[in-house]
């Protein structure tokens, strides 16, 4: 059966086919759920609360393109669970000047702040990534999320987030010139043979 | 390299100029380095992000049937009222079906009409008690109250008999008006208090339910 067919017997209430639709899909929308909030356990809450949301929504799925659609939704459940984290904080995610501002550099992160086993963790390039990922403003981390790592067109971030296309553009840009400067920290630590393949990708 | 500069780079990694757009950049990049260098800088950070290893998912998120059902949470009070509610509507049960029964009054059961004499209330009150011996008279009620109450100093002969005096009306008074009009009252009472809780009840879970759909 069909993705099309599968859907359309899931808004019919079939929760079996609902439920293929959540085999195939559940490993992206973790992944994205993690990206977006930096930890296994909440992503895997935000994911479950996405499908349960996605299967309660369906009736008002008017097609196009259901990986945008159920990406839309796990953001939602996402930026629900950053404004919980916001009310109950436990650790800044962001440093700030004494104006309360936030700071335009991430340099923060490897100053003397960052512990040896931290600096040692960090030297795994996915931690490395997923550090500078959660250094980002929200607003950029979910555009860069949705973009390059699960790979939506402009058009379909501006549907899922609800944001004009310009506004995507730009926060995409900003988005990736402020992961390579906190990156840039990061770089000798990266292989170099990855590297040279991206050079040879380019 | 301003702001521009960058969204446009932005742009054109992810093939989003136009043809003309893409060839006046492209003779900006081949003439300016450090703009060349900004491209490959995003063009990296792309590659990177792009490669990030896939992570299955640590459980299956399949719904069962009981996850799909699930009804909007309710507020705390919620079973407070309920159980307040299910209370009222018993208690005007209850007082529904004594008032449609005959209602044996006891013999010696005090009324408002039985005096201001206070033996008679302490009798009335050593009455209500329940107890397995059988009514007693008034008579035998001063009597006992005699012996209980004050045992050290006997009730001389003549505040004896004021007793069994002031007790002697109650066996003729008229046995229904202020029991039946008390429990007509609370049959309003508890039918009301009843109607309050369920409309309450509606209430919320209506507005729980408008909230958690929006």
């Amino acid at each position: 059966m069909n993705e099309s067919h599968l859907i359309a017997s899931a808004q019919r209430g079939d929760l079996n086919a609902f439920n293929t639709l959540v085999l195939h899909y559940q490993d992206m929308v973790f992944n994205a759920a993690l990206r977006i909030l930096g930890e296994e356990e909440a992503a895997a809450d935000a994911s479950q609360e996405a499908f349960l949301s996605a299967f309660q929504a369906l009736p008002s799925y008017r097609g196009g393109s259901f990986k945008a659609w159920l990406l839309r939704i796990v953001t939602n459940a996402c930026y629900d669970e950053l404004r919980r984290r916001k009310r109950r904080p436990t650790a800044p995610l962001e440093p700030q000047t004494d104006q309360g501002d936030d700071l335009e550099t991430t340099r923060w992160l490897t100053d003397s702040a960052l512990t040896p086993d931290q600096q040692l963790e960090a030297q795994e390039l996915e931690h490395a990534i997923q550090h500078c990922l959660d250094a980002l403003p929200t607003d950029f981390r979910l555009v860069v999320v949705l973009a390059d790592i699960e790979g939506l067109d402009y058009l379909e971030i501006a549907h899922a987030l609800r944001l004009p296309i310009g506004t995507i553009k730009s926060r995409l840009a900003r988005a990736r010139l402020r992961l390579r400067e906190c990156l840039q920290d990061f770089w000798e630590l990266l292989p170099s043979a990855f590297r040279l393949r991206n050079e040879k990708n380019a | 390299m301003n702001q521009r500069d960058l969204e446009r780079l932005s742009e054109y990694l992810d093939g989003r100029l136009s043809p003309d757009e893409a060839i006046h950049l492209e003779a900006r990049l081949s003439s300016d380095s450090e703009l060349a260098a900004a491209l490959q800088a995003l063009r990296e950070t792309r590659a990177l992000l792009r490669q990030l290893p896939r992570r299955r998912s640590p459980r299956n998120f399949s719904l069962t049937p009981q996850m799909v059902s699930r009804r909007p949470p309710l507020p705390r009070f919620y079973p407070v009222l309920r159980l307040a509610t299910a209370f009222a509507t018993f208690l005007f049960l209850l007082v529904f079906l004594v008032r449609q029964v005959p209602f044996p009054v006891p013999a010696a059961m005090p009324m408002a009409e039985a005096g201001p004499a206070a033996p008679a209330l302490m009798a009335a009150t050593l009455e209500e008690q329940p107890s397995p011996e059988p009514p007693h008279t008034p008579k035998a009620l001063a009597q006992e109250l005699q012996e209980n109450l004050t045992p050290a100093t006997p009730i001389p002969e003549e505040d004896y008999s004021s007793l069994r005096i002031a007790a002697e009306p109650l066996s003729n008074v008229p046995q229904e008006a202020p029991l039946s009009l008390l429990l007509a009252r609370g049959q309003i009472l508890f039918g009301l208090l009843a109607l309050l809780g369920a409309a309450t009840m509606l209430i919320v879970r209506y507005t729980t339910a408008r909230k958690w759909r929006a």
